[in-house]
């Protein structure tokens, strides 16, 4: 007799990782979701991939800022609604999204605000959100204090928060510790070494930024619940002094260990394995396109797989189709008409 | 000697086919006539509209292509109201915010959207001819929500169900339309020639002397204005 003996299958690497045709890394799950259960993501593009997934899915996707319905729906992706719950772009880190709730509440208002850019201006904290930027400071404002609502509401009425860790690597100002996503000067803005600097998050960083975001979470929001994933997708540079594939491994490892410790220290809060689906021997790297850091469709039909059997409350009605939203073009598409007829009649009118 | 200009387009060409009913110098053709139909299919202009365009000699050309998109999007008001800004520090009164900011460059390309056809008839239509061609700003949107009500015509039932559009809307919509199609007569090598000053009214809107008895049209006297824009 042995403490092995009686364990379950998913114990056993064997079993669990070399024996399957496909890896169910799951053991078990804190809660589950209902289909009308309303779900939110935010984090590193990964979870760009599993916020499309999540209405196919049969859950409820939840956006909070989406495009007015005169604007036509390609042009509403290439301005970047719908990718997540609200139009905040990637946010690659824990202290990102901590500062986002700050400053959608006004509790933090950075120093570097806005960055003049070719044509328009840019949002240092969302620099890729609009091609050709703010066409003025008004309509930047607005825009984002109206983004800022959207947020708001978001945290205080979603259910679920899926949130996918993605770098410890980052740019902050020197003057207040502002996060930005991307290095100044790569999306917009300039660098400046007197103005920015690099910071590499520890663990011990992660881990207190996500206790104090589920925190602030939950004065908004007593019963939502999170869902944390790390990343697969490699660093694409470092700005450290170790090789790219250390950093990575080391970002990663850091990630891991966050969401390892933040989920097992608070209630309704899970860590989800999609970075071992895509990254475990059992995938042999299948996952990974050419570039090895792209992940294929393949790999994320497979983490969405195994998130619906866990997940999904009841999966028949999971599974029922969503109901349409309301059509986003007949309004316009009816004034289209009355306006074919009415210049008809004019020009009849002879 | 008398320039003669033939004058192509769709229903805003009506003001001035009537302004120039005695003015022989003047030719007009209408393109929604059941006989040009369709006027563009597979990227190519009808041969009928190309023949009657051709059929007399001209001096120079004058196109109305379109021109009331802007009242497809804002004549009336949207289930959900909303508004964008054109300039720094427009609007940002408590009233103005609770309408649905939109992105100018989204209503921009809304509108574009609609004016592709607009577009690919222009640049086949400047391929005919070398001669001077003009394409002409739309008249600007009446202000009057009496008069609206009163001409509105098959508009009518959508406005008492869901309002007016405000004058402010309406013509910015108006102003980013004629930007659009400013940007593509001088893309095409095409001149734009802007609404007669005359008709505008202060606020930039259609003056009331130019009013047709409906909601999106100009009248003769707006048309006889252009016609000496072109003489």
């Amino acid at each position: 007799m042995n403490p092995y003996r009686s364990l379950p299958d998913h114990a056993f690497w064997r079993r669990a990782v070399a024996g399957p045709d496909e890896v169910d890394p799951v053991a078990s799950v804190p809660f589950t979701i209902a289909a009308a259960d309303k779900v939110a993501t935010a984090g590193s593009c990964f979870a760009q991939h599993i916020a499309r997934h999540l209405s196919k899915a049969g859950f409820s996707y939840y956006v909070t800022e989406r495009a007015h319905p005169l604007v036509a729906a390609e042009d509403a992706a290439e301005f970047n609604y719908g990718t997540y719950t609200a139009r905040y772009g990637n946010l690659y880190t824990a202290r990102q999204l901590l500062q986002l709730f700050d400053r959608a509440y006004g509790h933090f208002r950075p120093l570097e605000d806005v960055w003049g850019g070719e044509g328009g201006l840019i949002d240092p904290f969302r620099p890729q959100i609009q091609p050709g930027g703010f066409a003025t400071r008004t309509e930047y404002d607005l825009d984002r204090r109206a983004h800022f609502a959207s947020v708001r509401r978001a945290f205080e009425s979603l259910d679920v928060l899926v949130f996918t860790l993605g770098l410890t690597e980052s740019w902050l100002s020197r003057e207040d510790g502002a996060v930005f996503p991307v290095c100044p000067g790569v999306s917009g803005g300039d660098f400046d070494p007197a103005r920015h600097v690099f910071h590499n998050f520890t663990v011990d960083e992660v881990v207190a930024d996500l206790t104090a975001f589920i925190a602030r979470l939950r004065t908004v929001n007593p019963t939502a619940r999170m869902i944390l994933t790390v990343s697969p997708v490699p660093l694409v540079a470092t700005a450290g002094d170790d090789h790219v594939l250390s950093a990575t491994t080391y970002s990663k490892a850091v990630l891991r260990v966050a969401a390892e410790t933040v989920s097992r220290s608070h209630r309704d809060v899970a860590y989800f394995p999609s970075y071992e689906i895509i990254t475990g021997p059992a995938a042999r790297g299948r996952y990974y396109a050419e570039d090895l850091r792209s992940v294929l469709e393949e790999g994320v039909s497979h983490v969405m797989r195994v998130f619906m059997r866990h997940y999904a409350k009841d999966h028949e009605a999971a599974a029922a189709p969503v109901p349409a939203p309301p059509d986003r073009v007949d309004t316009i598409g009816r004034m289209r008409e009355l306006v074919k007829v009415a210049c008809e009649e004019e020009a009849l009118d002879s | 000697m008398t320039r003669r200009v033939v004058v192509l387009g769709h229903s805003h060409m009506m003001a001035i086919a009537h302004a120039a009913l005695e003015q022989p110098e003047f030719r007009t053709i209408q393109l929604l006539d059941p006989a040009f139909d369709p006027v563009l299919a597979e990227g190519q202009i009808n041969q009928a509209v190309i023949d009657a365009f051709l059929a007399e000699p001209f001096d120079a050309v004058a196109l109305t292509l379109g021109g009331n998109e802007h009242v497809v999007l804002g004549l009336v008001e949207h289930p959900q109201p909303f508004d964008f800004t054109f300039v720094d520090g427009e609007d940002l009164g408590d009233a103005a915010s609770a309408r649905e900011r939109v992105p100018v460059e989204l209503v921009r390309r809304a509108i574009g959207r609609m004016l592709i056809y607009s577009r690919q008839f222009l640049e086949k239509f400047r391929a005919l001819t070398d001669a001077p061609m003009y394409l002409l700003e739309p008249p600007p949107p009446i202000r009057s929500d009496k008069h609206l009500l009163e001409y509105g015509g098959v508009f009518i039932k959508e406005m008492e169900a869901r309002g007016i559009a405000p004058p402010r809307l309406r013509h910015k919509l108006w102003t980013l339309q004629t930007d659009i199609y400013a940007d593509m007569a001088a893309a095409i090598g095409v001149t734009y020639l802007r609404a007669p000053p005359e008709a505008i009214d202060p606020d930039g809107m259609l003056a009331e002397r130019a009013w047709n008895l409906d909601a999106t049209h100009a009248n003769p006297w707006y048309g006889s204005l252009v016609l000496e824009q072109l003489r």
